[in-house]
């Protein structure tokens, strides 16, 4: 009963006490947030690659647009366990004229009805009342409109665009009715030759880059001869939000059945037609080698030119970079807790010395060594796992509003303290993953322990009958 | 050692050296002494020769170099054993249910109040779920204590609110908390004024014959030596001679 009771006194009267407790609280606090932050932008991370990429992609191995016969190729895939589905895809970098300059950009040609399948493009893809929603509002600071895309899609209600929906958005009746609402007067010019749809990254659109309805000139070269130019007009008739900032503001999505001719993809003479490759999705993620590696046993006879990539062999290094990242930056923060550890200590000796006639009273008065022990152990004890419970709080409460927190500082400041363009993310993601909360827990309460030991097995060894002979 | 029943404690040629910067420096040197139940019994002599710590050795919180403790206490199991070879823990027990303790410079712990401070004992015996069992009854025996010390309207003061012969009746309401044996007293009224000190005399006295515990003081006092049943004169770590 003594040793809860000195160990409760001992602490609320030390403000060294509380100042360790607060330092735990917060090096604890700062772990969580590091952690998170760090893990949350791995996940997201590996979201939005989840989200632009297929599980798999079969390209060929020189890494040209040499793939031909993609339907028996798709068959071929399709017919291996585990596959889902597949889809044929093109891509080239390009540049897009607005009317004013030439912009660099991401030239994806795709088969909607089959895209929506290997990836989460139906997904990313908005409607157009969700569009002109947000292309209605009022503000216009593309970071707070942002903000509100995010909202928007992230709606728990939301689903993803119908089959019909996303072909409505390449259809005919579409393109012809977005031209005649914004520039009726091309109708004549174009007649029933109207541009191809083009779907566009949702910041080209709140950055004032492009309009809806704005016809575009996509310029690219030719895959066959790789040195001559080749254009196409598209009509802007969408727009996506894929939560990467690279993508939402240099994409841009076209039709693979209508930009087939435009870039150059089939032979006149021969009627061939050559893809990049093919994107594929599998039923069960957690099979991603395995039916990587069936795939590519299956293509060996008939494609051996081709090869069998991951989403995760895609992104490879980026990934590996923000893992390293986020150990480097535990381990930098860690060093904080090593730290207050330290101060767990000192403060802990200072109590020893202070009280070492307390000690010497309390061993007059039949206290074992044991009990004089516990008692400044517990109080290393209550100042580590109390910090770290403080610490789990904050950094939890913290964690959970900091997109909030963010938009307040913004609002109050103006100055954006995540910048999207930097972080190819426009909101500040966080994961609480239960290792993590393990990692920013442990430590400090095993340093404090440790810390805490060595004044509480000194304590004892005080000379107290000296201490209690004198004043 | 002793076949006398009224013989709670004695000691038989009990030596104390110390080592001062490798030079062996002797405090003890041989002393036999008994001390009887109930008896107040009075250690007087000029500063260092050794009855502080002849007081610590008797009161367990320092162990002879040479010599032995025999104790006829409450707990049979420590009869007929050399208390001083006891192992820590042992002592400790002693130290808490059979002694008490009262220092010249009263010691109470300044982060507890009175009543907690009297109640420290009582605190260190028990477990928590015993303590919490009996805490009405202890906190009942404690403010007894304060009564009868004449502080009981101080029991919720932090210590260094009382007044020096506050703090001693504090004190020595603490000794008693257990219901000792033998409550050691080193110097206390070393530290207050005479009227106080006599105060404290008074009450040492009235303790005695309503408790029936039995108090050795270390004192200068010649007051209080008077009041002793018994006084012995220390000189260089040697009794001089025994007044009943």
């Amino acid at each position: 009963m003594y040793k809860l009771l000195l160990t409760i006194r001992y602490f609320r009267s030390r403000f060294l006490a509380i100042a360790s407790l607060l330092a735990i609280t917060f090096g604890v606090a700062m772990l969580v947030i590091v952690l998170s932050i760090m893990g949350g932008y791995l996940v997201q991370l590996r979201e939005n690659i989840r989200g632009q990429e297929s599980h798999l992609q079969v390209i060929s191995r020189d890494r040209k647009i040499s793939v031909t016969d993609v339907a028996a190729l798709e068959d071929l895939i399709r017919s291996v366990e585990n596959v889902q589905a597949t889809a044929p895809f093109v891509e080239r970098l390009a540049t897009y004229n607005n009317g004013l300059s030439f912009q660099p950009c991401q030239l994806k040609a795709v088969t909607p009805r089959k895209e929506m399948h290997v990836t989460r493009f139906a997904h990313f893809l908005l409607r157009p009342g969700e569009l002109s929603e947000i292309l209605r509002m009022p503000q216009r600071d593309p970071t707070v409109a942002t903000r509100a895309v995010d909202a928007l899609i992230t709606a728990p209600e939301r689903r993803d665009l119908s089959l019909e929906e996303v072909e409505g958005l390449f259809s005919k009746e579409w393109r012809r009715q977005i031209i005649e609402e914004t520039e009726p007067q091309l109708i004549e010019l174009y007649g029933e030759d109207i541009p191809p749809a083009a779907l566009v990254g949702i910041q080209l659109l709140l950055e004032g880059e492009l309009l809806l309805g704005d016809i575009i000139l996509v310029v690219t070269v030719s895959p066959a001869a790789d040195v001559t130019p080749i254009h196409r007009d598209f009509v802007v008739t969408g727009a996506l939000k894929s939560g990467d900032f690279d993508i939402d503001s240099g994409t841009i999505y076209v039709e693979l059945g209508e930009a087939k001719d435009f870039l150059e993809l089939c032979d006149q003479s021969t009627g061939i037609c050559r893809h990049q490759g093919v994107r594929v999705s599998i039923d069960d993620p957690e099979l991603l080698e395995k039916t990587s590696k069936d795939v590519a046993d299956r293509l060996l006879g008939t494609f051996p030119q081709l090869e069998v990539l991951t989403w995760k062999d895609l992104r490879r290094n980026i990934l590996k970079a923000v893992l390293i990242e986020k150990f480097l930056v535990y381990f930098l923060v860690l060093i904080l807790v090593f730290f207050t550890g330290s101060m767990v200590l000192l403060m802990l000796l200072l109590t020893v010395i202070e009280k070492t006639r307390d000690i010497g009273v309390l061993m007059s008065l039949g206290a074992t060594p044991r009990g004089v022990t516990s008692i400044f152990f517990l109080n290393g004890f209550l100042i580590c796992t109390a910090g770290t419970s403080l610490g789990l709080g904050l950094g939890f409460a913290f964690c959970t509003y900091i997109n909030e927190i963010h938009d307040a500082f913004y609002d109050a400041t103006g100055w954006s303290l995540f910048n999207a363009e930097i972080y190819h993310m426009d909101r500040i993601p966080i994961a609480f993953e239960p290792l993590d909360i393990l990692l920013s827990t442990l430590p400090p309460v095993v340093i404090g322990l440790l810390a805490s030991l060595v004044p509480a097995l000194w304590a004892p060894r005080r000379d107290p009958i000296k201490a209690i002979q004198y004043e | 050692m002793s076949n006398d029943p009224s013989v709670l404690y004695a000691a038989r040629k009990l030596y104390k050296e110390y080592r001062l910067q490798g030079i062996s420096v002797p405090v003890l040197k041989g002393v036999d002494l008994e001390i009887r139940r109930g008896e107040i019994l009075s250690i007087v002599g000029l500063s260092g020769v050794g009855k502080s710590t002849l007081l610590n050795i008797l009161g367990l919180l320092d162990s002879p170099t040479r010599g032995g403790l025999a104790y006829w206490g409450r707990d049979e199991e420590f009869h007929g054993r050399d208390v001083a070879a006891l192992d820590i823990n042992d002592k400790s027990r002693l130290r808490n249910r059979d002694f008490g303790f009262v220092f010249q410079f009263y010691h109470l712990l300044p982060d507890l109040n009175v009543l907690e401070n009297v109640l420290l004992p009582a605190m260190i015996l028990r477990s928590v779920k015993a303590f919490r069992a009996n805490k009405a009854l202890l906190t009942d025996r404690a403010s007894e204590l304060l009564r009868r010390v004449g502080i009981l309207e101080r029991r919720d003061f932090p210590p260094n609110r009382l007044s020096g012969g506050e703090r001693q009746r504090a004190a020595i309401a603490r000794s008693l908390m257990n219901d000792p044996e033998l409550v050691f007293c080193d110097e206390p009224t070393g530290n207050l004024d005479t009227v106080t000190g006599h105060r404290i005399h008074e009450l040492i006295l009235e303790l005695n014959g309503e408790l029936g515990t039995g108090f050795v003081v270390v004192t200068h006092d010649r007051g209080l030596a008077r009041l002793a049943h018994r006084t012995l004169s220390m000189r260089d770590g040697l009794f001089m001679n025994h007044h009943n």
